[in-house]
C-alpha cells in the first residue's frame, strides 16, 4: 500500500500535471487496494469453513519443485562450526546434496530465509493417538504396535508440521506396564503423514501410571482382574515377565509366555531394540537403573522429571533422557517450574545425552537456554540428539550431505521468543507455510 | 487512469461475486460512484437483475411452470412475464434449463434459535423468540443450500404460553445481525405439554390459558374505558386547548395547531417515552437485537401487514399529553387545573399487550395441542374469545375431526419424512391428510426437527406429505405461499409476484423432486453463495442430461384399485416400468408361476407373441400400466432393535458363533412396517458390542418369515462400541490384534477356561473359515466410524485379501482411496437431520470411483430423499435403483433366489406409484411369493 501510493505520487509529479491529478491517482490506487481487499474478503467468504479447517497448505506447485537452493542468513546445521553466516543448502530429490557458504545452481529454485535449521524431531509424541488407545485389559502388552491404530488423518499432524516437527516418535501410553512398540512417523508427505519405521523401541512404564484405577480386591468381582495395584506390583510384573522370558527354554511349554510376547521381550533382553522406560521420580529412575543392571539392557529414560537428583547415577550408567517435563503450563507438586526448567542445563553439565519432547519444541529449547542450558545443546536436543537416540542420526536431525531435506525456516534466531516458523520442508517438499521473500527479508532485518 | 479504474471494477465485481452478498459491497459501490467513467449505469440506482430462461413456478390459481423472465430491481420483483423488456445495464442471469421457485418457508424452524432458548417456555406471554436468537450461528448455510429462505421460530412449547415467534430471513444480514421479516408473527401457546399428562393437569392448563385471556380482556376493557374518559375530558377541555394552541402558534411559529399538533407531538416523542410514560399510548414491545432492514421491516414493513397496521392505528394517541405541551411552560396553571380532572391511565402490562393483540385478532395464537380433549378445549377458547388460531401438534385428532373440519383453522404440521411405524402414527397422518390435504385449506408443512439445520429437509417433508396423500399443489403451497399466509408475510414473500421481495431459488428440477439440485439462491435480490458448489453450467439439465423417464408424475388413479384381489397360480404381470437387475427400467412382462418368476419378457422382444388375450393357453395378464414394479428394497445392515439384549453377548468379544437370525421374533412390529414400506429383504446383523460380533443372515420378510441363509457374512466391529475395559479388547489396537490373530489362525484370545476338545473343535472351525475369508469367499461386514478405524479395515483387507463391506463411515471423502484399494463395498445410510449435502456428494464420488454402494436404512422416505439427492449430484438413476435392490444380492451372493426381477427368483414384488428416488412415490401393493401380501401387510394397511 505504502509503495503503491509512492509510485502513484511519482507518476503524478513526473507527468507534471496539477496536484489534483496526483491526488486522483492516489485515490485510484487506494480504490484498487480496496478492491483487492474485497477480493480477499470474497475469497475468504467463498472458501468458508473449508478454508478455516486447514492450516495454510502450500501451493501444489511449490510442493512439486525438486531442486531448491536455500540461502540463509544464518544456517544451523547441527554439525561442527555452527552456525554458518551466511549459509546455503542445495536440495535435490528430497535430499541435501550440498551445504556451504558459497553455493550456486542454475537449475534450482532460489529461496532466501533469515534462518534455517533442521526439521525438529519430537522424541516422544502422542499425535494421532489417544489415551484411550491403550489396551488396558492386560497390563502386559509388549507386542502391541502403537502405529497399528494410529490416526494418520489427525489434524494434529498438520499443526506439528507447522511448528517445524518433521519426524515424530510415536510412543504408547503408560497405562500398561509393558506398553508396546513405538514407531517413527514423518509428519508430512505426498499423501500426508506416513509411517517411517516400526518397532523402534519397546516401552515399559516404571512408575505408578499402570496402577491407576486398579484396586486390590478380596475376591474377584470380574474374571478380568487387572494388575498391578501399586508401584511395587509394577516392578514385580516387570521382573517376573523378564525373568520368564529369559528362562523360557527351561520352562514347561504351557508355562511359557505367548510367542508374540516372548519375541517382544527377547528383543528387549538381547538389546536388539531400544528399551524405553517411563520414569519420573528419583526412586523410579533408580529402579530403572537397578532393573537394567539385573537384566542387562540399556534403558533410555522417558520423563526424567527428577533426574537432577540422581545425576551421578545416570551419568555413571550412561543412560540418555528424553526429558518431558519442560512444560510451560501449570506445574503442580514439589517440582517448581525453575527446577524443571533447570534440568536440561544440569544434564548437559554432566554430559548426559538428552532430548526434549512432547511438542512445542522450540519453546522448550528457549526455556532450557534461559535456565542454564547452552545454545548449542538446546538446539541439538530437539534435532540431532533425538535423531541419534532413535537410531536415525545418520538420516535426519542435521543438515549435511546425504541427509533428508527436512528443513525449518525461521524469521529469526530459533531461540528467540520473537522468531516464528516461516515454512517447513519435509523430504525436499514444502509442507507448511509459504515462501514469501519480502516478508522474510524484512523480518530478517529486524531479527538479526 | 481509465485502465486502473477498470481493473478496480473487475476486482470489485469478482470480490462481490465471491464474497457474495456479504453486503460490504454496497459501501464499495458508493465509494466508486464519484468515478467519472462510463461504467455500469445501475450503480447509482438499485441494481437490476434479469433472470432469463427459467421455468417460473407460479402457485395460484393453479400450480404451473411458465417460461418467463423475472426482473428484479433492488430487493423487489419488478416484472414477471414472457416478454419483459430488459433494461439497459441490467445484469443478465441465464437460468435456462432451471426451475425458478419462490424461496421456501419453514413455518416452524429452530434456525437461529439458541439451543437453550428453543426449549425455554413460559406461562404469561412475556418471552419473545427475538431474544433467543444467535446471529453467529452457522447452520443457516445448509438450510439455504436446500432452497429455504425464510423461517419462523418461536419459544418452546413446554408451558402454556411462552411468547411471540418471529419470521426471519434464513440468510443473515451483513455482519452479526439478522434480517427480520416480521417481529410478532404469532403468540405461542400449548395445552397438554410440559408433563401435563393427567386429565386434571391438562384441564388446569386450559383454565390457566383461559385466565390469561380473560385477564387480558379485562385489561383491554380498562384501557377502552380510560380512552373513552380521556376523550370526554378532551372535549370538555377543548376551548381551553384551542386558546393555548393559538397562543403557542403565536409564540413558536406555524409549526403546529390544535389537535394535529398534539398528535404529531405525541408521535414524535413516543420513542423516548418510558413504558409507563405519558398517558394515552400503550408502548409497543420492540427489540433492538434484530437489525431493522433499511428498506423493508420495521415501520415500513408493518404498513404492509394489515393486522399490525390496524393495531398501530388503534393505538394512535387520541389525546394530547402533558409533554407535548411542555414547550409552553408559561401556561402552567391552566395545565394544572386540567390535570386535576384528567383520568388516570391504567398500568401498562407488556405481556398483556401481546394477549390483547391476540384478542383483537392482530396476532394469531399458535396453539400446540395433541390430545383430542386439549384440542377441544383450545377450539372452545378460541370461539369464546374470538381468537385466530393456528394449530400445531395434533398427534391425535380422534373424535374431534369433524369439528376441526368445520372450523377450518390453518395448521402447521411437521415430520412427514418420519415413517409412520405405529398404527397411531398412521392414523394421525391420514387424519391430517383428510383435514388439510386439499387446496381449500391453509396448511404449512414443516420439517419438524429439533435442530437448527433440520429445516434443510423441508422439501423432503413436503414430498413425503404428497406420498402420504396430500394434494401435490397443496404440498407445494404449504412450504411457500400457504406458509407465508399463516405467518402473515404473504405480502412480502411466498410467491413470484411483482412487488414482492426477490427471494428466489433456481433448481435443476421441480422443487419437490429429491433429485433437484439448488443451483442459485437470491434473498432480497442478492445472490447468496451456497455452501456446496452449485451445479456448473454443464451439469444443468439441458433436456437430455436427466432421464425424463424417471420423473415423478402424479399417480394415475385406479390401477391399484382395479387389481384382482386373488391371483391364479400362473399369470403374467405387465408394466411399463419393470426394474431390471442392472438398474435399468423397461416395459415388459413377468411370467409368474407358483410363486416364482419363470420368464422376463421385455417389450421390444414381445412382438412375436401375438395378442395375449386371443390365445387361451397363455396365462392371464395383470396389467399394472404405468406403475413401477421393483423387487423389494434390501437393507444390508439391519440390526434388530433388540440386538443388544437378544444377540450380543458381551462377556467375550469373540462371538463368531452367534447368528443374528436366531434372534428373529416374528412378532416384531417393525417387520410389518418394513414390508409395508416395500422393504422385503434384510441382511440381519448382530449388534456392535463384540469385535467378532457374529453371523449376518439373509431374511425375507413377510407373514411366512423366510431365512434365506443364516450365514452370508461375518460381522466385525472396529468401532468404539466393541471396546470394553472389562474384557479384551479395550482399544482399537486390541481390536486389531484380535482380528490379526484370527486371520493368522492363532487360537482365539480368550480368558475363559475351555476344555481342550472344545478348543480343538473351535480351532478347526476357525481354520476353515479363515481360509474362506482369505480366499475372498466370505464377506465381512465391518463397522468402522473414525478415520483410524477405517484405516485398520483397509489395511486388514489388503493384507489378507478380505472382501469387506464397511458400514458406519462418518467421513467418506477421505476413505474413498482406501476403499477402492481394498476393493471394499460400503453400506451407506440416509442423510441425517440437518446434515448438509457433503455426505451425498462423497457417496457419489465413491460410487464413481468404483466402490459398490449399498444401503442400511430404517425409513424408506429418508432413503428416497438421499437417493434422489445422489441422483441430483450425478449418480445415474439406474445406479441408484440398483444400489437399493439387486446390488446387494449380486454383491454378496446371487443364490438366494429373491430380491431381483429375473427368471427363477421368487415373485416378491413391490408396486410403486413413482420412481424409487422420489419421496413423493410410495409403495402401493406388495406381492410375496406370487400372491398379494395379506391386507395388514400391505402399504396403508396399518
Amino acid at each position: 500500500m505504502q509503495r503503491l501510493e509512492s509510485i502513484a505520487f511519482q507518476t503524478g509529479v513526473g507527468d507534471a500535471v496539477p496536484a489534483v491529478w496526483a491526488a486522483a491517482a492516489l485515490i485510484t490506487v487506494a480504490r484498487w487496494a480496496i478492491s483487492v481487499a474485497m477480493l480477499g474478503v470474497g475469497l475468504l467468504l467463498a472458501g468458508g469453513p473449508a478454508v478455516w479447517g486447514q492450516t495454510a497448505a502450500p501451493s501444489p506447485e511449490a510442493a512439486q519443485i525438486d531442486e531448491w537452493l536455500i540461502e540463509a542468513d544464518v544456517l544451523y546445521t547441527m554439525r561442527e562450526s555452527d552456525p554458518l553466516r551466511p549459509g546455503r543448502v542445495l536440495v535435490r530429490d528430497g535430499r541435501v546434496v550440498a551445504v556451504g557458504a558459497e553455493l550456486e545452481s542454475s537449475t534450482a529454485r532460489v529461496v532466501k530465509v533469515p534462518c534455517l535449521m533442521p526439521g525438529l524431531i519430537d522424541a516422544a509424541s502422542t499425535i494421532g493417538s489417544q489415551p484411550s488407545d491403550d489396551e488396558v485389559t492386560d497390563e502386559i502388552t509388549p507386542e502391541l504396535d502403537v502405529l497399528q491404530s494410529l490416526d494418520l488423518d489427525a489434524s494434529s499432524f498438520q499443526v506439528a508440521v507447522a511448528e517445524g516437527i518433521t519426524t515424530a516418535h510415536i510412543v504408547p501410553g503408560t497405562s500398561n506396564v509393558f506398553g508396546g512398540q513405538s514407531g517413527l512417523v514423518k509428519t508430512a508427505g505426498l499423501d500426508g503423514p506416513h509411517i517411517w519405521q516400526r518397532q523402534v523401541a519397546g516401552f515399559m512404564a516404571i512408575c505408578s501410571d499402570p496402577t491407576a484405577r486398579n484396586r486390590s480386591r478380596g475376591r474377584p468381582d470380574s474374571i478380568y482382574m487387572r494388575q498391578p495395584t501399586n508401584r511395587m506390583g509394577v516392578v514385580w510384573i516387570v521382573r517376573a515377565q523378564l525373568d520368564k522370558a529369559r528362562r523360557s527354554e527351561q520352562l514347561e511349554p504351557q508355562l511359557r509366555l505367548p510367542a508374540a510376547r516372548q519375541t517382544a521381550l527377547e528383543r528387549l533382553l538381547l538389546d536388539q531394540q531400544l528399551t524405553m522406560t517411563v520414569a519420573r521420580t528419583s526412586h523410579d529412575l533408580l529402579t530403572v537403573l537397578k532393573l537394567a543392571e539385573e537384566f542387562g539392557f540399556q534403558p533410555t529414560i522417558v520423563g526424567g522429571d527428577e533426574s537432577y537428583q540422581v545425576l551421578d547415577q545416570l551419568s555413571a550408567a550412561q543412560v540418555a533422557v528424553i526429558y518431558t517435563a519442560m512444560t510451560t503450563g501449570s506445574v503442580v507438586g514439589r517440582e517448581r517450574t525453575e527446577l524443571r526448567w533447570n534440568v536440561p542445563g544440569k544434564l548437559e553439565e554432566r554430559d548426559i545425552r538428552f532430548a526434549l519432547a512432547e511438542g512445542r519444541l522450540l519453546e522448550q529449547a528457549q526455556f532450557a537456554v534461559r535456565f542454564g542450558c547452552s545454545r548449542s545443546a538446546a538446539l541439538r536436543s530437539i534435532t540431532r540428539w533425538p535423531a541419534e537416540l532413535l537410531g536415525v542420526g545418520d538420516r535426519v536431525g542435521s543438515i549435511a550431505v546425504g541427509y533428508a531435506a527436512d528443513l525449518l525456516a525461521l524469521s529469526g534466531d530459533p531461540l528467540e521468543m520473537t522468531s516464528r516458523p516461516l515454512w517447513t520442508m519435509v523430504d525436499g517438499a514444502l509442507r507448511a507455510g509459504e515462501m514469501d521473500p519480502e516478508v522474510t527479508l524484512n523480518d530478517a532485518d529486524r531479527a538479526l | 487512469m481509465g485502465h486502473s479504474g477498470r481493473a478496480g471494477w473487475i476486482a470489485v465485481w469478482i470480490g462481490l461475486a465471491l464474497g457474495g452478498y456479504c453486503g460490504s459491497g454496497s459501501s464499495v459501490v458508493v465509494g466508486l460512484q464519484d468515478e467519472p467513467t462510463s461504467e455500469p449505469v445501475a450503480v447509482s440506482e438499485a441494481p437490476v437483475l434479469a433472470l432469463v430462461g427459467a421455468q417460473v413456478l407460479h402457485l395460484e390459481p393453479l400450480v404451473r411452470l411458465e417460461p418467463q423472465t423475472v426482473l428484479v430491481v433492488g430487493d423487489r420483483i419488478a416484472a414477471v412475464g414472457a416478454d419483459v423488456t430488459i433494461p439497459e445495464g441490467a445484469q443478465r442471469v441465464d437460468l435456462s434449463g432451471l426451475v425458478l421457485s419462490p424461496g421456501l418457508i419453514d413455518a416452524h424452524s429452530r434456525l437461529w434459535l439458541m439451543p437453550d432458548a428453543a426449549g425455554q417456555s413460559g406461562r404469561d406471554a412475556r418471552l419473545s423468540a427475538v431474544d433467543g436468537l444467535d446471529a453467529f450461528a452457522e447452520d443457516w448455510s445448509a438450510v439455504v443450500a436446500q432452497g429455504v429462505t425464510a423461517v419462523y421460530v418461536q419459544p418452546g412449547t413446554a408451558d402454556i404460553c411462552a411468547g411471540t415467534g418471529v419470521v426471519l430471513s434464513a440468510v443473515p444480514e451483513l455482519g452479526p445481525s439478522l434480517k427480520l421479516l416480521r417481529a410478532d408473527a404469532a403468540l405461542q401457546a400449548a395445552l397438554g405439554t410440559g408433563g401435563a399428562n393427567s386429565g386434571k393437569a391438562c384441564r388446569r392448563q386450559a383454565e390457566a390459558l383461559e385466565k390469561l385471556l380473560s385477564d387480558a380482556r379485562q385489561y383491554q376493557k380498562q384501557w377502552e374505558e380510560y380512552r373513552r374518559q380521556l376523550a370526554e375530558w378532551e372535549k370538555s377541555r377543548a376551548p381551553e386547548a384551542e386558546a393555548a394552541a393559538s397562543e403557542s402558534e403565536a409564540g413558536s411559529g406555524p409549526e403546529a395547531g390544535g389537535d394535529r399538533a398534539t398528535r404529531r407531538g405525541g408521535a414524535r416523542d413516543g420513542g423516548q417515552r418510558r413504558p409507563t410514560g405519558g398517558p394515552g399510548r400503550r408502548p409497543e414491545a420492540q427489540s433492538s437485537l434484530v437489525s431493522p432492514d433499511d428498506d423493508s421491516p420495521g415501520e415500513e414493513s408493518d404498513s404492509n401487514l394489515p393486522a399490525v397496521t390496524g393495531f398501530s392505528a388503534a393505538e394512535d394517541p387520541p389525546a394530547p399529553s402533558g409533554e407535548s405541551n411542555s414547550s409552553s411552560g408559561d401556561r402552567e396553571p391552566s395545565a394544572e387545573t386540567a390535570a386535576k380532572q384528567a383520568p388516570k391511565a391504567p398500568a401498562v402490562d407488556l405481556a398483556k399487550e401481546r394477549l390483547v393483540k391476540v384478542l383483537e385478532g392482530a396476532l394469531p395464537l399458535r396453539l400446540q395441542v395433541n390430545h383430542p380433549d386439549d384440542i377441544e378445549r383450545g377450539l372452545s377458547l378460541a370461539e369464546k374469545y374470538g381468537v385466530r388460531l393456528v394449530l400445531e401438534g395434533l398427534a391425535d385428532v380422534g373424535p374431534i375431526e369433524s369439528r376441526l373440519s368445520e372450523q377450518r383453522w390453518p395448521a402447521v404440521l411437521g415430520a412427514w419424512l418420519e415413517p409412520a411405524v405405529t398404527a397411531e402414527q398412521a392414523r394421525r397422518r391420514s387424519a391430517w391428510v383428510r383435514l388439510w390435504g386439499e387446496s381449500d385449506r391453509l396448511l404449512a408443512i414443516t420439517a419438524g426437527g429439533s435442530s437448527p439445520g433440520s429445516s434443510s429437509a423441508l422439501r423432503a417433508n413436503a414430498a413425503a406429505a404428497i406420498a402420504a396423500g396430500v394434494d401435490p399443489d397443496q404440498a407445494l403451497r404449504a412450504i411457500t405461499l400457504g406458509a407465508a399466509r399463516i405467518l402473515g408475510v404473504e405480502q412480502e414473500i411466498g410467491s413470484i409476484e411483482v412487488g414482492k421481495r426477490a427471494d428466489l431459488v433456481a433448481l435443476t428440477g421441480h422443487p419437490l423432486a429429491a433429485s433437484s439440485r439448488v443451483s442459485q439462491v437470491w434473498v432480497a435480490g442478492r445472490e447468496i453463495p451456497l455452501v456446496c458448489d452449485p451445479p456448473t453450467a454443464e451439469e444443468r439439465p439441458a433436456g437430455e442430461v436427466t432421464d425424463r423417464r424417471f420423473d415423478w408424475q402424479p399417480p394415475e388413479t385406479g390401477w391399484v384399485e382395479r387389481l384382482p384381489r386373488e391371483l391364479p397360480e400362473r399369470y403374467r404381470l405387465t408394466s411399463e416400468r419393470l426394474l431390471l437387475p442392472d438398474g435399468e427400467v423397461a416395459a415388459g412382462t413377468l411370467w409368474i408361476e407358483r410363486g416364482r418368476i419363470t420368464r422376463v419378457e421385455l417389450e421390444d422382444e414381445r412382438g412375436g407373441l401375438g395378442d395375449p388375450d386371443s390365445e387361451p393357453s397363455l396365462p392371464q395378464v395383470i396389467d399394472l400400466g404405468p406403475m413401477w414394479v421393483t423387487p423389494g428394497l434390501v437393507d444390508c445392515h439391519h440390526v434388530p432393535p433388540a440386538a443388544a439384549s437378544l444377540i450380543d453377548e458381551p462377556g467375550e468379544a469373540d462371538a463368531r458363533q452367534l447368528r443374528a437370525v436366531d434372534a428373529i421374533d416374528p412378532s416384531w412390529p417393525e417387520l410389518r412396517h418394513r414390508v409395508r414400506q416395500g422393504q422385503l429383504v434384510s441382511w440381519l446383523a448382530p449388534g456392535g458390542r463384540n469385535v467378532l460380533s457374529g453371523r449376518v443372515g439373509a431374511v425375507r420378510w413377510g407373514p411366512q418369515l423366510d431365512v434365506l441363509s443364516p450365514d452370508i457374512a461375518d460381522k466385525w466391529v472396529l468401532a468404539a462400541s466393541a471396546r470394553d475395559v472389562e474384557r479384551f479388547p479395550a482399544s482399537l489396537l486390541g481390536q486389531r490384534q484380535m482380528l490379526e490373530q484370527l486371520l493368522s489362525g492363532e487360537p482365539a484370545v480368550t480368558r475363559l477356561y475351555l476344555p481342550p476338545t472344545i478348543q480343538r473343535a473351535w480351532a478347526d472351525q476357525r481354520r476353515t473359515e479363515v481360509e474362506q475369508l482369505a480366499a475372498g469367499e466370505r464377506w465381512v461386514i465391518v463397522q468402522a466410524n473414525s478415520p483410524a478405524e477405517r484405516r485398520v479395515v483397509v489395511e486388514l483387507a489388503q493384507e489378507h485379501g478380505l472382501r469387506v463391506a464397511v458400514v458406519g463411515l462418518r467421513d467418506i471423502g477421505s476413505a474413498i482411496d482406501g476403499l477402492v484399494a481394498a476393493k471394499a463395498a460400503m453400506i451407506a445410510r440416509p442423510l441425517g437431520e440437518g446434515e448438509d449435502l457433503r455426505y451425498v456428494r462423497e457417496l457419489v464420488r465413491a460410487s464413481e470411483a468404483g466402490v459398490e454402494v449399498l444401503w442400511s436404512f430404517r425409513s424408506v422416505p429418508a432413503l428416497q430423499w438421499t437417493l434422489g439427492q445422489a441422483v441430483g449430484e450425478g449418480m445415474p438413476p439406474q445406479q441408484a435403483f440398483r444400489s437399493v435392490t439387486s446390488a446387494a444380492v449380486q454383491t454378496f451372493s446371487g443364490l438366494f433366489g429373491a430380491g431381483v426381477l429375473e427368471s427363477g427368483s421368487a415373485a416378491d414384488l413391490v408396486v410403486w406409484d413413482g420412481p424409487l428416488h422420489d419421496v413423493r412415490s410410495r409403495p402401493r401393493r406388495v406381492m410375496l411369493g406370487g400372491q398379494w401380501a395379506p391386507d395388514d401387510w400391505q402399504p396403508g394397511g396399518e
